[in-house]
């Protein structure tokens, strides 16, 4: 599974817009706490689901105001307000995973699926930071053959890539209060790196 | 009362509302076109007596009722910072708009901008402060809104910048929060 963001930052009422090798994402927390992930385009005219905003417990879009529940099944079309929305029309959805302090999204579907770290104790979000590298480029520096994740003492390191020569990494860490310190390696990071790439 | 002569597209124009809203500070508008280049101006029955957003901001922050202390010291290199940049974004965004062709909107100062912005906010936010102001917002979360705001105006891609948008939401539920064309109402 890729991991996309953390989720410090897919609060209840964020609508989070996210890239993945070409795939276009949005992703929003419903009333219960539950991360939904779908495709970022809105059924009806195409428009980006992620320029939308949070109504009655769904996501509706910017257009024409089309409320999609949790399940991604049109429930609501401003327009027509006693209509009742065929269920053919549904969002694309993802199966959406949160561990480990990160939100991971299965692009794949069946076995294939890359594993997710264990999510054993609390781990807390430092920071998503892009970075202006390759994903293998990134890989190499950190020495990460396979897999979007690494371990390491008490610091997870997760990576997506939203677009060419552009990496996003994810930093979590098991203590907080290691937060502040953690994120400075994180710059220092994207300094020698895009520093290395000039 | 005050009086503000500004342009409805213009960012800077829109922070001094933004200002004046936030503070509770009373305040009529005037639509100038002028603002559009050189900025909005404040005045009252007199004549104008504050040219550009740092007088306004300045002039607001000495006004009896208002309890945002003037930035001093590092915050006040921050409040540069964010003016300089607000410049910057409305000058990139003005040529964006007034295009005749569609162009790549994002320049690297742009870019720069954005990183730089993220860098401060996750700074703050991991240092518990609330705003780049200190606990409460205050001048240089209000000069660097606008930047937030209109991101998608120049095509910036918001997935790279968790903590600008964490920051757009905390400023929309401020109360006394305004819009402007290109920051709409319904989030």
């Amino acid at each position: 599974m890729i991991p996309v963001a953390l989720s410090m930052d897919v609060a209840f009422g964020d609508v989070v817009p996210v890239r993945h090798e070409g795939q276009e994402l949005v992703l929003w927390r419903d009333e219960e706490g539950v991360v939904h992930g779908w495709e970022d385009r809105c059924p009806h005219r195409g428009v980006r689901l992620s320029l939308g905003f949070i109504r009655n417990n769904r996501l509706a879009c910017l257009y024409h105001g089309w409320q999609f529940d949790h399940e991604g099944r049109c429930r609501a079309i401003p327009a027509h307000p006693a209509l009742n929305p065929p269920s053919t029309i549904r969002t694309q959805s993802f199966h959406v995973e949160e561990k480990a302090g990160l939100i991971w999204v299965a692009l794949d579907s069946g076995e294939n699926r890359p594993l997710i770290p264990p999510a054993e104790g609390t781990w807390h979000g430092v920071r998503s930071l892009a970075i202006r590298v390759t994903l293998s480029e990134l890989r190499e520096a950190l020495v990460l053959e396979k897999g979007q994740w690494r371990l390491s003492s008490d610091r997870l390191l997760a990576l997506h890539s939203p677009e060419e020569g552009v990496t996003m990494v994810h930093l979590a860490v098991r203590d907080a209060s290691t937060r502040l310190k953690a994120a400075e390696w994180l710059l220092s990071l994207r300094d020698s790196m895009e520093e290395i790439r000039c | 009362m005050l009086s503000l002569n500004g342009w409805v597209m213009d960012e800077r124009s829109y922070a001094a509302r933004l200002a004046a809203s936030l503070l509770a500070i009373p305040l009529t508008i005037q639509t100038d076109r002028r603002a559009e280049i050189f900025g909005p101006t404040l005045g009252d029955d007199e004549g104008v007596y504050c040219v550009g957003l740092y007088e306004i901001l300045r002039h607001f922050s000495r006004l009896p009722d208002v309890e945002r202390a003037w930035p001093e010291g590092e915050a006040r290199h921050a409040l540069e910072w964010a003016l300089e940049a607000l410049e910057s974004f409305s000058q990139a965004r003005r040529q964006a708009l007034g295009a005749t062709l569609p162009e790549k909107a994002e320049t690297d100062d742009v870019t720069l901008i954005f990183r730089v912005l993220e860098d401060r906010l996750s700074h703050a936010y991991l240092n518990g402060q609330e705003w780049l102001s200190g606990v409460s917002v205050g001048f240089i979360d209000i000069a660097v809104f606008p930047i937030a705001g209109l991101a998608r105006d120049l095509g910036i891609a918001m997935d790279l910048y968790p903590a600008i948008r964490r920051f757009v939401r905390k400023v929309r539920q401020l109360p006394g929060f305004v819009t402007m064309p290109g920051i709409a109402a319904c989030h």
